[in-house]
Order: C-alpha cells, then structure tokens, then sequence
C-alpha cells in the first residue's frame, strides 16, 4: 500500500465520522430500502404482496401456534370447573357447604351420530342447590339445561334422533362460561331421583381436578416431532417469501453499487426492503389471524372436540413479542445472507462472473449432527418422558428437518447437471434449472420439509397406535347396559331393546353381587332357566331355582379373600351404590333347594357364580343388578344404535348404549387430532406458499417467456416446460423426504425403543399428495403465464 | 495510388525479373485492371533513375525481361514511409489501403498498424467535421452529417479488414 | 472526497493503467493494457467485440479488480483501496453511463439522478434541488417524476448522463452510452455530455465501437486482443 493510499483512505473516512453522522447515514440506507420496497409502481407493489403474503401466511400460523397453550388451559379450566370427583375416590367426601343443599349428580358420557354428547343427570335435594358455571339454575324434575349447539342440533332436522331423549321443558342455555367449545353437546337434565344409579355421587359444589397423566415416551416424542413439522416448514416459507425476486433485487444492488454505494451500505438497504416486506407480513398475518379467529368457531370437525371460542385463541404475549420481532430479524438476516454474491461482484448487472458450484460439506452438517444427536439419546424414551434429553431430542429433530432443504438444492443441482437432450419443453425446463436450481429447489423445499415430518409422524404412529385403545369401526355391533332395582326395570329394559325393529342378534345377561356379613363377595347372574342351560350343565331346572358353580378344587376361596362360597339357607345381601350398611342393604336368603352344578365348556364366567331364576329373588325389595344387552343388528345402519338410545330414554337416564365407533377420551387421540389439523394446515401453507413463489418466479421471467410466445412457441410446449421444472425438483425432494423421514422415524423409533414397521400405501399417498401439491400448484399458475407470456409482457422496463 | 510505391513494396520480397513483377502485381492488385508491360519498364526505369531500384544482374539473351531488379535501401525507405502515412480520408480509398495492407503483410510488417494509422486520420478528420456541426446551423450540420457517415463506412471497412487481417495473411503466403 | 488530499499535480496523469492483465476463468480479457488521461480529456477506448474494451473501464473505475498491474487514481492505486474508500470513490469522483441498466427501475428519474448524492449523506431537499438543475441541463426535466421504465431510451440515457454527473465527477465512464440508441437521439446525449464534461472539467472514459460516437472524444485508444494501442499523428 502505498503513501497517498494512505491519505486519501484517511480523507474519505472522515466524512462518515461521528455518531450522529452515521445515524443519519444508516437511517438513510434503511429509509432507501424502503423507498425501493414501495416506489416501482405495479411490480414492486405486486413484489411487495407476495412477499407480505408468503410471510403473512407464516405468522399467521406462528400466532397461532401460540394461541395454543392459553387455549389449552382455559379450555381445560372450564372444563375443571364443571366437573365433578369422579365416583367411589375418596376425595369425593366434599365438605358440606353451609347454606348448600347438596345435589345427587351422574355424569353421563353419551353420543349422537358418533358426536360426543356429556352431561349430568341432577336430583335436587333442597332450593339451593350449588351454582354449576354458565348456568343460572340447576334443573329440577323435568326440566333441562342445555349447551347452545345441543339446543340448536335439537331443533334441526338433524336432531330429529335425538329429539326423543331431550323431551324436558328447556330452562336455559349453558353459558360459554359453562363449557369447553362452542360446539360442545353438553347437557344438565334434572331428574326425581338417582336412585339406584351406579355412579351416582353428592356434591356441594362443582370443581375437580384429575391428576394429570404423565405422557409416554411415545406420546413426547409424537409432541416434539409434530410441532417440529408443523413450525419450521413457517420458518422455511418466511425465509422463501424473502428470497421473492431475488434476481431483480440483485440487479437493483448492483446498480447501486455502481453508483457508489459501499457493500455495508448495500446490506443497510437491502435490509431496510426485506424490512418492509417482514412488516407488511406481520400486518397480513395478524389480519389473517383476526379472520381465521373469527372463522374457527364456526368450525365443527369433531377433531375439534366441541370448536373452539373466538375469545380462547389469544396468543401468548411475549411469544407474539417475540414473532415480532424474529420474523423481521429472519427476513433481514435471509436478505443480507443471500446477498454475498452482489457484495463480492459490484457489476452484477454488466459481467456475471461463473456461478460457483454449491458445497456439500456445510449442508451435511445438520444430518450428521442431528444424526448423532438422535443416536447418542437412543433409549432414552423408552417408557416415560426423559427430560434430561429432550432438548437433545428436539434438536436433533428439528436439525434433520431442517437438513431437507438445506441439501435439496445441492441435490437438484448435481441432478439436472446430468440430464440432457429431450423435447423441446424438457430442453427449456432442464436448461433452466441447470441455469438457476435455487429457485425451484427452494419452491419444493418447504413442502419436502411437511412431507419428511409427515412420514416420520406416521411411521412413528404405528406403533403408538397399536398401544393404544384398539378399535374396530367397521362394526355395527353396539352394547346396552342398566342398572336395575327389579325384576319389572329388567323386563321393561328387555322389552324396550326387543321391541326395536330389526333387532338383529341380541344377547341378554343381568347379574349383580351378593356378600355375606363380613363383606366377602360372590357374582349372581340372573336368567331364566333356558339361559342358565347355556351356561352350566342342568339336568332339571323350575322357577326358583338357584345354583352355584364351584371353583376348581384348587382355587377354592380361602376364609380370608374376598369371595365366599354361598351355602343354601344363608343370609347375604345386594351390594350396589348403597354403602356399606348392611342395614340399608337389599336382603336375600340363598334358597335352600341351592345346588351345586358344573359350567359347560367354554363358559368360564359362571365359575364361582351364583346363578339364579326369577323366581329365587322375586321377593328382594329393590335388589341391586345390572342388565345387559349385546346388540348386533341385522343390517348396518348406523343409525340403529340412536334408535336403541331412544327406545331406552323413557328409563330416566339410567340406559347407557355404547357403539364402537364412540370417541374415547384418550390422551393419544387428542394427540394424533392435534397433529392431524396441525399436518392439514402446514400442507395448505406450503400449497399457498408454493403458489406464491411460483407466481412471482413467472412474474420475474415475464419477458424471457414473452419472447419465446412471439417466437411462435406453442403454449403446450410452455406449460409443459413448467411442469418439468417443478416435477423434476419434486421428485428429488420426494426422494430425499421419503430417505429422511424414514430416517427419521427409525431414529425416534430407536430412542423409545421400539420396533420399525412401515406403513408404505400410508407413505406412497404421503409422496402423492405432496406430489399433487406441486402440480396442482403448477396448474393453478397457468392464467398468469398466459398473461405474462403475452405479448403485453414484451413491453416494461 | 501510385504503381512505383506498389512495385517497389513487391521487390522488397525480393529481386525480380520485369515480368515476374507484372504477373505478381495482376495477380495481387490488378483483378480488374492489369498492367502494360510498358507501364512496368517506364516506371522501373524512373524508379531505376532516382536510385530506389537497381539492376541486379543481367541474364544472358538480352532484350528488357532478361534484367533482375532489386530494390535499394532508400527504395525501403520510401516504402515503409508510405505505408506508415495515412492516406488522406476521402471516399474510395479502399484500393490503395488493400495494397499497403498487402504489401505490408508479404514485407513482414505489422498491417494492423497500417490500418490503425489510418483510422486515427480518419478520426481526425471526423472530430473536426464533429467540431464544425457543434458551431455550425443545420445546412453546416447536413454537410457535415453526409461525409462523417462515408467516412464512418470506411472506417468500418477499416475494422472489419483489422478484423480479417489474420485469415488475409494466410492467403496471400498460400 | 476531499480533492486535496490526492495529488493535484498536472504532471501526474488523473488516471493511468500501467499493463494490466485480467482473465475470465481461462481467457484472458486484458492482456498488457494501459492508459494515461488527465482532467477534461475526452478519449474514446475503441476495439472490436470481445476486445477488452469494457474490461479496461471496468479496471479503470474499480469496479473489478485486475490480475496483475497498476490502476492510479491521482497517483493512488485502486488495487490497494478498501471496497468502501473504492465505493466512494465510485459516488463522488466517479460517474457511469451505461448502455442500459444502470438506473434503478424503483426510483423516479429525479430520485434516480438523486441517488448518487443521499447515498453520500446528503439531505433530500438539496440533493433533489442540485438533481433537477442537471434534468433541466440535459433537457428532460419534464420525466423527473417517471421512473425508468416509463420513459424512452433517449430520455433515459440522458437520466443517466444527469446521474452521472450531479456529483461533479472528476472522471466519467461512459460505456456504449448511445448504444441503444438511434443516431439523432444518440448525437444529442453525446453532445450533452461530452458538452457538460467539458464544462465541469471531467476526463470522460468512453467506450464504443462506433466512430461517430468517437468523434466525440479527443483522441483515442484502441484495444485489440485485451492489448491497447495509442496511434500518435504527426500534426
């Protein structure tokens, strides 16, 4: 460096000197970057929205994603609030509340239609009974509160079912306070007494908190892998919409450069751009959040289990301060980062020097450490929850997500390098690739990142499906059951299921518990004699008869446990729903003509029963049993089991029918209805995001497309050339989303230590969709390349 | 475009008989218009005369074409200063640059440097037509507009020959 | 730039190239080239397609750096200057005309011819005030408020020549600046610049392969096969 270097380096430095000074200067930068956002009339306008969409579409969702914990909780709270001690726990001794008369309360989980359908039978014991949330006044005899969707489906034609059940006078409507969803069925009937009913419990107030389960291994990793595939593909499609028009954004730089401006000053206002573009994303994405909010209690998908309320989506506060300002910081950072090559080569516009080929090493770098991150935690999951390596986990996660697009354009690159020769649309579509890959590989990355989450969830549902409650839903077959004080309350639950046209075939059984003075137990079954020769070999049989089926010698029942063995002649009693008072407790005398028989074959549950006629307990006042029905009508309609419902509503609420097809309340179904809206609404963002970039890639090719339309190139051979340039990069990113998910799967699999088993059609429709996206996504495209490849587009700049 | 100068750059290739020179002149310079034999001898004896060529030697036989002529070292000198002069920038030169350009080429010279001399006149000229258009009113503009765009076609011409110079030089050492 | 810090000397050349050497991967595109100019010299760099014309401009104006030799700047070689003192360079002792593509298709004419001045810290008002005296100058006042793209080729160019020089540039590279151009409105934006070069005493770099636009120049060097040539007439 020589000696006037020197002075003139030591002049120009002093111009910018000074704090104030360089406030100023920055300031500036940032107001050009600006100005360049928003100046350029229709083009940078339309620039602008696509970007603001492309990131909009990406908070909305990240806002959303916050919305969910408060959610959870409140729903939760309310769902607390209402409820009750759960039947027989010990806590459920409430302290009496003075001034309140406690209420004989059941809860009762039914369905319509495969709708879960809840609530509670009450018998008011007194004019104060204790306040239950969202309802000005518990029910009397009579009488019914109902949820507004309840009432609402009452009064439909849909209702038409369930209008049966529901024949009380209406006194009021639960208010939201009072429930979980706005489309909640829930329900509080007032009834004369529960007398007799099995879950019967008193209360003095509403309120109960169950212990929460821990999570299982499985269902963590489920958690953490779920959100992982639901956020970054947001990430992704933020740092894509960033990248919109980056060609033109770089010729803009490099003229500025050209006119002077320093590479840090370029960085300033290419920063103050994707600036603009992050604050117009935020805009539309709350906009687009305050609409979805709107529209989401409309919603009715019973994954939704009773919708959402409006007022219960409200973001978490320091985590929308933090979107706030991480998506900027995101856009600004993604903009600068990609803007090396314009720093280094100031004349973009007038010599494009040789594009370096892209580096594999760096992209590896996340595979290789999520790798061993994954590998390292193996195990670790096996049962419960290992919270020492859960953020091992996460990262590991979240880091081979991220390898997807991180290595795809490396992929598409060397690929279309190989690809040669063709018709005249694969020319145009492998000649371009071959010219720019980035942009099409990044197009695709973001659905290849749902796609690889995608089969990695489902691979890893596999097996926590088969821990779960397995059910079949292709049966028809359903199951009635009912407490009964007589022998009258049996036949009419007998006759009120019999009386149903088309009753398929139907098994009856009813059976209770009788217990000697020292509380030691045995099982009666009760059945006419036809019933018991089904059961135990009877050579005579006449009403009034009872039998008792002994235990094989071995297992006789020792003094001490808890079953006896009943002797004809003995006092015992019906233990029920009554205590523990033998006082209270309905009394029999085991008749003397009692004998002992052998079951038949194949009829183990008789063993160590006391089977009985009618006519042996005829003469028990209120005897405690319970009626069963096993129903499998002739024909499969589904709407049979409603029918059974209604024909046992005139029993008071004390029938309850279960249908296999009956959502259970399982921690892992919440999980997989979570995870499946969840999957739906990435695989929208990324359809809506793909749209976006595709759009604005034609918008950026206008001319070049033009020029070949006024050359005579048929629009065929155009959109053709389209469909390869998005196909080929789609099938490398299914490719490399099917090795990586799978991956993926093996490795979670591994850390709980369970078992692979793939689920290929599963799998294969995974890659089809995702597939179908793009393509669909290329149709969609074709109007606007039409109308850019008009000669219109000939015209501009 | 003087026939002494070109017969002259043809000798410096080395000593020819008369008739030699004719037949390499016609066959360089003289498609549409060949030399009399007595244009040759009168201008080789005016050259013969100033002392730019001399008589090399004198095969036996006698008559004109039995004298070997070589060129003498003022007879470079006159040449080179020839080809290193521009030609005054006017209309048609073309014939009189293809034969300095060739000469220089068969004589070892640099013929671009034939032709970049050439473009600098031209281009001194068409600065000052340039100059005069600036001042002048729009007859004065015309005027100046007609010959600056002849002596851009020639100045195109000039390039594209600069252009060609490589492929012309292979063919006339073939 | 504070001009006295560099050296003001007449004997030192403005800006001279001593054998500078580039290469594009295995071609080279300069090969031994220079150039010597001082201030309100107007030389035309003249050559055939591919003949480094533009290479040389763009090593001259520091825009890409040269594989080997000098480029002094007032007897300051570029080579050995940061980007930014080179940046800066570029905004106030430097201007550019291009074929096309050097304006900013965003901004307005006057915004565009403004550019140069804000980037060096100067305050809207002002900037734009200097801008639109060089609009009315290069008579295309009337396009201050469009943008590039609304505007025809000649107005466009003679945008560009404003931009170029509103800084008051010491040196402007002009390459192909009529190019795009037809012959009248060509004639009329190498009049105006070569005009308003003269009167603010700026050395013009330009670039062409046409002798009319070189006619313009005050003498010229010619660059053929990435080596430059200077013919001397003998008066």
């Amino acid at each position: 460096m020589n000696s006037s270097d020197n002075r003139s380096r030591e002049t120009v430095g002093a111009r910018s000197r000074g704090p104030g000074a360089l406030l100023t200067r920055w300031v500036g930068d940032l107001a050009l970057g600006v100005r360049l956002a928003l100046g350029g009339g229709r083009t940078s306008w339309a620039r602008l929205a696509l970007t603001a969409v492309g990131v909009g579409l990406g908070v909305a969702v990240l806002l959303a994603a916050t919305s969910l914990p408060h959610m959870l909780q409140v729903r939760n709270e309310r769902g607390n609030a209402r409820a009750i001690p759960s039947h027989g726990s010990v806590e459920a001794q409430q302290q009496s509340v003075a001034g309140v008369d406690p209420v004989d309360i059941e809860l009762r989980n039914d369905e319509y239609q495969g709708r879960g359908l809840q609530g509670y039978v009450v018998q008011l014991n007194g004019p104060n009974p204790p306040h239950a949330p969202g309802v000005d006044r518990l029910p009397g005899p009579g009488e019914v509160v109902l949820s507004p969707a309840l009432a609402e489906l009452l009064n439909s034609p849909g209702g038409d079912l369930l209008r049966p059940r529901f024949s009380q006078r209406v006194i009021g409507t639960i208010a939201d306070e009072g429930l979980t969803g706005p489309n909640e069925l829930f329900f509080y009937v007032g009834l004369p007494s529960l007398a007799g009913q099995t879950e019967v419990g008193r209360i003095h107030n509403f309120g109960w908190q169950e212990a929460p389960r821990e999570l299982r291994g499985i269902e963590w990793l489920l958690i953490a892998l779920g959100a992982a595939t639901f956020l970054i593909p947001v990430v992704v499609f933020v740092a894509t919409s960033t990248r919109l028009a980056a060609s033109a954004r770089d010729r803009r730089l490099a003229a500025l450069r050209l006119v002077g401006a320093d590479g840090k000053q370029v960085r300033r206002i290419a920063a103050g751009e994707a600036f603009v573009g992050a604050i117009a994303g935020l805009f539309v994405g709350v906009a687009m959040f305050l609409v979805a909010r709107q529209v989401v209690p409309a919603l009715s998908f019973s994954a939704l289990r009773g919708g959402i309320f409006a007022a219960d989506i409200r973001p978490e506060w320091t985590l929308i301060a933090l979107i706030l300002v991480l998506v900027p910081l995101l856009s600004v950072g993604v903009a600068t980062l990609s803007l090396r090559r314009t720093i280094i080569e100031p004349l973009g516009v007038v010599r494009r020097g040789r594009q370096g080929r892209r580096k594999l090493w760096w992209r590896l770098i996340p595979v290789v450490v999520g790798v061993g991150l994954l590998l390292w935690k193996s195990k670790s999951f096996e049962r419960t929850v290992d919270n020492s390596s859960q953020a091992a986990v996460v990262a590991g996660i979240i880091l081979l997500l991220i390898s997807v697009p991180v290595i795809l354009p490396w992929v598409v690159e060397r690929v279309v390098v190989l690809l040669r020769g063709g018709s005249p649309s694969w020319q145009l579509a492998i000649r371009r690739l071959q010219l720019d890959s980035g942009t099409s590989a990044r197009v695709v990355g973001g659905v290849a990142v749902v796609l690889t989450g995608a089969i990695a969830l489902q691979t890893l549902f596999i097996p926590a499906r088969s821990e779960a409650t397995p059910r079949s839903s292709a049966n028809t077959e359903f199951w009635a059951g009912m407490p009964a004080t007589s022998l009258t309350e049996v036949d009419v639950f007998r006759s009120a299921l019999g009386g149903l046209v088309g009753l398929g075939k139907a098994k009856f059984a009813v059976n209770g518990q009788v217990q000697d003075a020292k509380g030691q137990r045995v099982n009666l079954e009760l059945g006419s004699c036809e019933e018991l020769r089904a059961m135990v070999k009877l050579d005579r049989c006449a009403e009034g008869d009872a039998f008792y089926v002994p235990l094989p010698g071995a297992t006789r029942p020792s003094p001490d446990s808890h079953t006896f063995v009943p002797v004809a002649g003995q006092q015992v009693w019906f233990s029920g729903s009554y205590g523990q008072d033998l006082a209270k407790l309905p009394k029999w005398t085991v008749p003397a003509t009692l004998r002992s028989v052998d079951p038949v074959k194949d009829s183990g549950s008789a063993v160590g029963s006391l089977l009985v006629t009618k006519g042996a307990i005829a003469k028990v006042t209120n005897p405690a049993l319970y009626a069963h029905a096993s129903i499998a009508p002739k024909t499969p309609d589904p709407r049979f089991v409603e029918y059974a419902r209604n024909a046992l509503a005139p029993l008071g609420w004390k029938a309850n029918v279960y249908s296999n097809n009956q959502d259970g309340n399982d921690i892992f179904l919440l999980i997989s209805r979570v995870l499946n809206i969840g999957s739906i609404i990435t695989l929208l963002l990324a359809a809506a995001s793909l749209m976006v970039v595709a759009l604005e890639q034609i918008r950026e090719r206008r001319r070049a497309l033009a020029v070949l339309m006024a050359n005579g190139v048929q629009r065929k051979v155009l959109a053709v050339s389209l469909l390869w340039q998005n196909t080929i990069p789609i099938v490398l990113g299914v490719v490399i989303a099917l090795a990586t998910g799978v991956g993926l799967a093996v490795l979670l699999l591994g850390i709980s230590g369970r078992t692979v088993a793939l689920d290929w059609p599963m799998i294969a429709a995974y890659c089809g969709t995702g597939a179908l996206a793009v393509l669909a996504v290329t149709m969609l495209t074709l109007p606007s390349l039409w109308r850019a490849a008009s000669v219109e587009g000939l015209r501009g700049e | 475009m003087s026939i002494g100068l070109t017969l002259l750059g043809l000798l410096e290739t080395g000593p020819r008989h008369g008739y030699d020179l004719k037949r390499a002149y016609d066959e360089r310079f003289g498609h549409d218009r060949p030399l009399h034999y007595g244009q040759v001898y009168s201008t080789l004896s005016r050259l013969l005369r100033d002392g730019l060529v001399e008589v090399e030697g004198v095969e036996a036989g006698g008559g004109p074409d039995r004298k070997r002529y070589a060129i003498t070292g003022a007879g470079v000198t006159d040449v080179h200063e020839w080809l290193a002069t521009p030609e005054k920038p006017e209309p048609y030169l073309q014939n009189t640059l293809y034969t300095k350009v060739v000469l220089a080429l068969l004589s070892g010279r640099a013929a671009a440097e034939v032709l970049d001399v050439q473009r600098s006149a031209h281009l001194r000229l068409m600065r000052e037509l340039t100059r005069r258009k600036s001042g002048g009113d729009l007859a004065d503009q015309l005027i100046c507009d007609h010959a600056l765009f002849h002596l851009e076609a020639d100045l195109r011409w000039l390039e594209l020959t600069t252009a060609r110079l490589n492929q012309l030089a292979k063919e006339i050492r073939s | 730039m504070n001009a006295g810090a560099l050296i003001t000397d007449e004997s030192v050349a403005l800006l001279e190239a001593i054998d500078l050497r580039k290469s594009f991967g295995p071609t080279p595109a300069l090969d031994g080239a220079g150039l010597r100019m001082h201030a309100g010299e107007v030389v035309a760099v003249m050559g055939p397609s591919g003949s480094g014309k533009s290479t040389l401009l763009h090593c001259l104006a520091g825009i890409l750096q040269p594989d080997s030799g000098q480029v002094l700047y007032r007897g300051a070689e570029l080579s050995a200057m940061s980007d930014g003192v080179r940046s800066e360079l570029r905004r106030t002792e430097f201007g550019f005309v291009f074929q096309f593509g050097q304006l900013v298709p965003e901004l307005t004419s006057l915004e565009n011819v403004a550019l140069p001045l804000r980037l060096g810290g100067m305050r809207r008002k002002e900037a734009e005030s200097r801008a639109t005296e060089w609009l009315e100058r290069l008579e295309v006042a009337d396009v201050a408020a469009k943008r590039p793209g609304e505007t025809s080729g000649g107005q466009g160019q003679r945008v560009a020549v404003a931009r170029a020089l509103v800084t008051g540039p010491k040196v402007v590279f002009a390459d192909e600046p009529t190019g795009a151009l037809d012959s009248l409105n060509g004639e009329r934006v190498m009049q105006l610049l070569v005009a308003a070069a003269k009167d603010t005493n700026a050395a013009v770099v330009l670039v062409t392969h046409e002798p009319r636009v070189a006619a313009y120049s005050d003498r010229e060097v010619v660059v053929r096969d990435g080596k430059s040539r200077e013919v001397e007439l003998a008066r």
